[in-house]
């Protein structure tokens, strides 16, 4: 650490200067600089300021008990870990399949040609049920806590249940709102126009969007029969959230908590929170997105 | 004048090392051999700690809560590699940092929200709460502007008081290397913070 620098000062040394961790000679040489350098003794005081600042507020902190206890439940209920294992042990109850393991997690034995198979199997069977009218699709209950896109998506739909979030566009127009998160360049979830055969009163309210770091994300609120329903959607690398789904098919993780239902799945590269307090475990909601009669069918079974 | 320009105190000598637990090598063999109730013990140890230094990473405790997972989750899951080539917990700081570091927080709609919650309460407070939570959020905010590497930098420093050697053996950089980042961390948190008290004013 030069303890002059090419323009003569010593901003370098000064942090180290003021923790007393410069050797008693260098110290000394700092100090006798600081005494005459007008720009140094600001700078030291800025350090000294700025270190305040920081011991005041950067300290132990306690986990929140819910946090913990939910954390703890999970590693001390966990499969232990062996060579080979899933890296996401011991949060097993973090992947979709959580409490209603899907079955094509049973696979994991099988050697690349067994998968080669499956793979193709899977394909056909997917592209083939799809036709046939019976989409792939898996809805998992998990009771893990949810992920932070899960909760600002709650958090933001109660805030607009409650009034309080003020939508950046309004309108009642799939389409419309469409094309205004294109223009807005973010993420834009498929919305359908109201089918004629559909029973349900599907009434769009209007759109905002939320910077993050990775990204834009999009807010879509609109009603359902009455009950109001937040889609947010994300650039699946712009947030955590669940893994992607299978080709052909979509994992769907229901969770719910304080009396809504969240509904989170990774598809396309997207990542969605679908929110409601709809009936059942609110996979009516789909039907935004959905206007085919065989997709309905197909959530109608849930 | 003579006086201000003492050294403020000698950080390294704080007895830091003694505030950090200390792991029985028989409790990671117990986790190694898959017994839960060790995992559940070492969790217990090393919980507030972590959740410590992801909290004032992140500045929020939605995100927090993420890291904090998925320090676990990496933790436990690799827990059979450890060979004790460093001390556990430097072990377990670089696991944080590199949690801390991977992870991509979400602003603008989300940051608000905390905001809504702080003010919702100021109301209630006596005024010399009401000056702690601004200056708590400042100096958040301030951090929030700096580069991860200088803010990982800044939280082991402030948060477990590890030396610059730690933090370097953590951040796997040589010790003048952390001593640059911490400068420049300082320099650019107290811009920052400067800033920030203004505007608030």
């Amino acid at each position: 650490m030069p303890l002059w620098t090419w323009s003569g000062h010593v901003t370098e040394d000064l942090l180290r200067f003021d923790e007393g961790l410069l050797p008693s000679t260098r110290a000394a040489a700092v100090e006798l600089h600081v005494r005459g350098c007008h720009r140094c003794a600001q700078h030291l005081e800025s350090i000294r300021r700025a270190r305040q600042a920081l011991q005041m507020e950067l300290g132990p902190q306690t986990m929140p008990e819910p946090l913990s206890d939910s954390l703890r439940q999970s590693i001390v209920s966990g499969t232990p870990p062996s060579s080979g294992s899933d890296t996401r042990w011991p949060f097993a109850d973090r992947l979709p399949h959580a409490d209603s393991r899907s079955p094509l997690s049973h696979l994991r034995v099988l050697g690349f040609g067994g998968w080669a198979i499956v793979t193709i199997a899977l394909l056909l069977l997917g592209g083939t049920g799809w036709h046939a009218g019976r989409p792939w699709i898996g809805l998992y209950d998990t009771s893990a806590p949810p992920m932070a896109f899960e909760r600002a998506a709650r958090a933001l739909h109660e805030q607009g249940a409650q009034g309080g979030l003020s939508l950046d566009f309004e309108s009642t127009s799939p389409a419309a709102i469409r094309g205004w998160l294109h223009d807005s360049g973010a993420p834009v979830a498929k919305l359908v126009t109201q089918p004629a055969d559909n029973p349900a009163r599907i009434v769009p309210v209007g759109a905002a969007v939320a910077r993050l770091r990775g990204g834009a994300a999009s807010l879509v609120r609109y009603e359902i029969d009455g009950h109001p329903v937040t889609l947010m959607t994300a650039d699946a690398g712009a947030t955590t959230g669940p893994s992607a789904s299978w080709p052909m098919s979509k994992q769907i993780t229901h969770r719910r908590d304080s009396g809504l239902d969240a509904l989170t799945w990774t598809t396309g590269g997207q990542t969605y929170v679908l929110v409601s307090d709809l009936p059942g475990r609110g996979t009516q909601a789909c039907l935004l997105c959905h206007a085919d009669p065989r997709f309905r069918q197909a959530v109608s079974r849930f | 004048m003579e006086e201000d320009l003492k050294a403020s105190r000698p950080t390294e000598s704080r007895a830091s090392s003694a505030r950090r637990p200390e792991v029985p090598q028989a409790l990671l063999d117990a986790c190694r051999n898959g017994d839960r109730d060790a995992f559940g013990e070492l969790f217990d140890l090393c919980r507030d700690r972590v959740y410590a230094i992801a909290l004032h990473y992140t500045g929020e405790p939605a995100a927090a809560a993420d890291v904090t997972q998925d320090v676990f989750m990496r933790l436990f899951s690799r827990l059979t590699q450890f060979r004790g080539q460093c001390a556990f917990m430097t072990w377990l700081y670089r696991i944080v940092a590199n949690a801390a570091l991977d992870y991509r927080r979400s602003r603008a709609r989300l940051a608000p929200l905390d905001e809504a919650t702080t003010f919702a309460s100021v109301a209630a407070m006596q005024g010399d709460e009401v000056e702690r939570r601004q200056n708590a959020s400042q100096v958040r905010a301030a951090l929030a502007t700096l580069r991860p590497k200088l803010r990982i930098a800044l939280v082991l420093r402030y948060v477990e008081e590890l030396s610059y050697e730690e933090i370097g053996e953590v951040l796997g950089a040589s010790s003048g290397t952390v001593a640059s980042r911490l400068s420049r961390a300082h320099v650019a948190f107290g811009q920052a913070f400067e800033r920030i008290r203004k505007g608030d004013r």
